[in-house]
């Protein structure tokens, strides 16, 4: 087929073609370079403009995935069927459900070591990923669970979240690569451009009150304890390493961690999630299947594929912009194709040095 | 004192986007909110009385010229940057 106009590249982007057409497109994109970098450019755009144009529509609104294609292919069919006095609502719940959907990646974070003194935070660290496959239909049961429920959440008042401050990125040199905290994975033979971002920490502080009717609206038998009220949540993603080539970027960094505060349980916090009546079952089933959800960082997507890297399982996120995500050994990579989907993936990631 | 100057930030932010969608066409302005409504491509098409196969099109149009103006660059000067890299993070 011959390239599409940016206007059908958009609209395969935000998923409004016919299915047959959605599909020959994203098979032009497998093998058409100059298409794929037109798409990654209308999706920056779009996602600019979404969170510019969403933060004013829905002030306050603390979508924590908000400019993400996940975030936006799972809103935007929700909110596209609402009519048109609910569709502020069914936005405020489906930001609660993609806060309930990285929540799971979020929590569930491994307790690489709980302290021996009782006063002290417990933290909790990634050590490895895995895949939650959401089918076209899964998103619409959620979709239609969702609407079912009843009750009206001011987002505003499902708890506090701050950040404390902005990323800042500063430029290396190849020789200062010697002086990172940790010895990031390179290609062999090629010169990037090198940065190290400073990632500001994450403050998540719930209502529990607003939290558990929301819990209940959507059917849930569990909710959150009283005594989480007004506790205070901290996601820390240590300095990050980027490498950027003409083709891909790696990124690599410590495992994010999670400070719990004194005296909550984790499982206390997944499990009414994991519990709640709207997961379809084969979105059960997969969450049954990961026996140490705990130790485990979910990356749900419609087409995603486990891997293994030189041993260590990691996941395949197979759209447009390809991305391999694995850990190892304390730290986190994330690999992404800017090629328009012309590297092997797995490959290059296990000859990095 | 950190959540004042954060409901500051939010403030001139909100002013900035309604300035500059003041500056757009205002079908280009009416088009972005009415897709931020959440709007599907067929009910844009209708509401406005444009082909259903132009609304993408439009659309990308908008988004572009937001971006520009919003950024204060004249069309066609600037690159569009990389998404950020906190965003990549869990991306």
């Amino acid at each position: 087929m011959k390239c599409p106009d940016e206007g059908t590249l958009l609209g395969y982007l935000d998923r409004e073609l016919p299915a047959d057409q959605h599909k020959k497109i994203r098979q032009h994109l497998d093998y058409c370079p100059t298409c794929s970098s037109t798409l990654r450019e209308l999706e920056d755009v779009r996602d600019f403009a979404s969170a510019k144009l969403g933060h004013l529509w829905e002030q306050d609104q603390a979508c924590p995935v908000s400019g993400q294609e996940q975030g936006w292919s799972y809103i935007q069919p929700a909110i596209r069927s609402g009519k048109k006095e609910r569709t502020k609502m069914h936005l405020k719940k489906w930001s609660i459900a993609a806060a309930l959907i990285l929540a799971l990646g979020i929590t569930a974070y491994v307790p690489s070591f709980r302290t021996a003194v009782a006063d002290l935070l417990q933290v909790f660290r990634v050590e490895k990923v895995e895949t939650l496959t959401l089918t076209a239909q899964d998103i619409t049961d959620i979709q239609e669970a969702m609407q079912a429920g009843s009750a009206d959440i001011d987002m505003e008042s499902f708890g506090r979240i701050e950040t404390n401050g902005q990323p800042v990125e500063r430029k290396l040199t190849r020789e200062e690569l010697s002086t990172l905290p940790f010895r990031p994975l390179l290609p062999a033979g090629r010169e990037g451009d090198y940065s190290m971002v400073s990632v500001p920490s994450v403050e998540i502080t719930p209502q529990v009150d607003k939290v558990n009717a929301l819990l209940k609206s959507l059917g849930s038998q569990e909710t959150l304890p009283q005594s989480l009220d007004g506790k205070t949540f901290k996601v820390t993603i240590a300095d990050t390493f980027t490498a950027r080539y003409s083709d891909f970027e790696l990124m690599t960094g410590p495992s994010p961690e999670l400070q719990v505060p004194p005296g909550v349980d984790i499982q206390q916090v997944l499990q009414p999630m994991i519990n709640l009546p709207i997961w379809p079952e084969g979105v059960r089933k997969q969450l049954a299947t990961i026996s140490d959800l705990e130790h485990t960082l979910v990356i749900p997507g419609t087409d995603v594929e486990k891997v293994m890297i030189n041993g260590s399982p990691g996941v395949l996120i197979k759209d447009y912009t390809p991305t391999l995500i694995w850990q190892n050994h304390g730290l986190y990579y994330i690999l992404t194709d800017n090629s328009g989907g012309k590297l092997n993936l797995t490959e290059l990631a296990e000859s990095l040095e | 004192m950190e959540l004042m100057a954060t409901t500051m930030e939010k403030d001139l932010e909100r002013m900035e986007i309604e300035d500059t969608l003041s500056r757009l066409p205002w079908r280009d302005g009416l088009l972005l909110k009415l897709r931020m409504e959440g709007r599907s491509y067929q009910e844009l098409a209708e509401l406005l009385d444009i082909a259903p196969a132009s609304v993408g099109t439009m659309l990308a149009r908008a988004m572009k010229r937001f971006r520009t103006e919003y950024e204060g660059k004249e069309a066609g000067q600037d690159e569009v940057p990389r998404r950020g890299n906190v965003i990549r993070l869990f991306g």
